[in-house]
């Protein structure tokens, strides 16, 4: 037996929920569909809406959950985990919080609601000081492309840290570029939003298909009966 | 005996083996997991896994539940709730005993 601590047995399924890039791809795809898309092909005002966004968002997790069921627990096991709002706080730091993914920023409810706290008030920090910072400089236009990159960049630094996904940190710092060149690209907002959202889409579609392929060339496929019992 | 040696006599033997305590903190953060998953996290032949696996079954710590995906038969293992108090106490046991340790 190879040697693994406790802390670490621990965290393993949390890190197991994203090894395969599978969520990278699911988000990437809606992304691009919920967001790209419509402001790319939409009128001057964009047939962007961030109802639909956040509806559509709610069916990411079951979507992920099935195409694991499809591709990836025949070869590496199933694991279930549990409703976000099921898992009472001292679980979460335990490491569960893949539960509430794909949605970036988890919603919890119940007794977890101090989460959502903290990280709205962190992303109003980062958000706030970008903005600070852009309108000092006067690049207040470009000043929206430099607080997503620095809040998505942000997001993925924890969570890459969290659940040594080191792919992540390549993410994060490229999602940042992005970020940097369509602040200084001058296109008018709509369609500057359109290409990062694009943009955006494609790196996690990418990283995540990069992923998922290696993922399946490490993970041969089990035997007829995965059990042996 | 004073109580700090006392607590390391009573700790529990189930959870004790190495190999048994990897797979109940496998298992303690999610709902299930399939006999294959454990097989591949803990390294364990199948042989060794079946056999902590039926020891943690023995105590009251596991459930089985069979069931098909498709075609392809699998085995999944949920912790019970007396399996997690048994590994929050032994955790909590285990940390008593050893913080007065010398360095």
């Amino acid at each position: 037996m190879e040697a693994m601590d406790v802390d670490r047995a621990l965290k393993r399924p949390g890190e197991y929920f994203f090894e395969d890039g599978l969520w990278e791809i699911t988000v990437g795809l809606w992304m691009a569909l919920t967001v790209a898309l419509p402001l790319l092909v939409g009128g001057a005002a964009g047939n962007w809406s961030p109802v639909v966004v956040l509806l559509t968002s709610l069916g990411l997790r079951p979507v992920v959950l099935a195409a694991k069921g499809r591709w990836v627990y025949p070869r590496t096991g199933r694991v279930t985990y549990p409703d976000p709002e099921e898992v009472p706080p001292t679980e979460i730091s335990l490491g569960l919080s893949p539960a509430s993914a794909p949605v970036v920023v988890p919603v919890s409810r119940g007794r977890t609601w101090g989460r959502p706290v903290v990280i709205g008030l962190a992303a109003a920090l980062i958000m706030g000081t970008g903005a600070g910072v852009s309108s000092r400089l006067g690049f207040w236009d470009a000043g929206g492309h430099l607080m997503i990159g620095a809040f998505v960049g942000s997001c993925l630094l924890v969570a890459a840290w969290r659940w040594r996904q080191r792919r992540w940190f390549a993410l994060a710092v490229t999602l940042a570029l992005l970020a940097t060149v369509m602040a200084s690209s001058g296109m008018d907002r709509r369609r500057a939003l359109a290409f990062h959202a694009a943009g955006i889409a494609c790196a996690l579609v990418v990283s995540g298909t990069v992923a998922f392929v290696s993922y399946r060339r490490r993970a041969p496929k089990a035997p007829i009966d995965p059990d042996g019992r | 005996m004073a109580g700090d040696l006392r607590d390391v006599v009573s700790v529990d033997r189930v959870l004790h083996e190495p190999a048994r305590l990897v797979l109940v903190a496998l298992l303690y953060p999610v709902e299930d997991a399939g006999f294959l998953f454990l097989l591949r996290e803990s390294g364990l032949t199948r042989g060794n896994l079946s056999s902590h696996l039926a020891k943690l079954e023995e105590a009251g710590y596991v459930v089985v539940a069979k069931g098909y995906q498709g075609k392809v038969p699998h085995t999944d293992y949920r912790l019970t709730g007396d399996g997690r108090k048994a590994f929050r106490s032994y955790r909590d046991q285990m940390q008593r005993a050893l913080e007065k340790l010398p360095r």
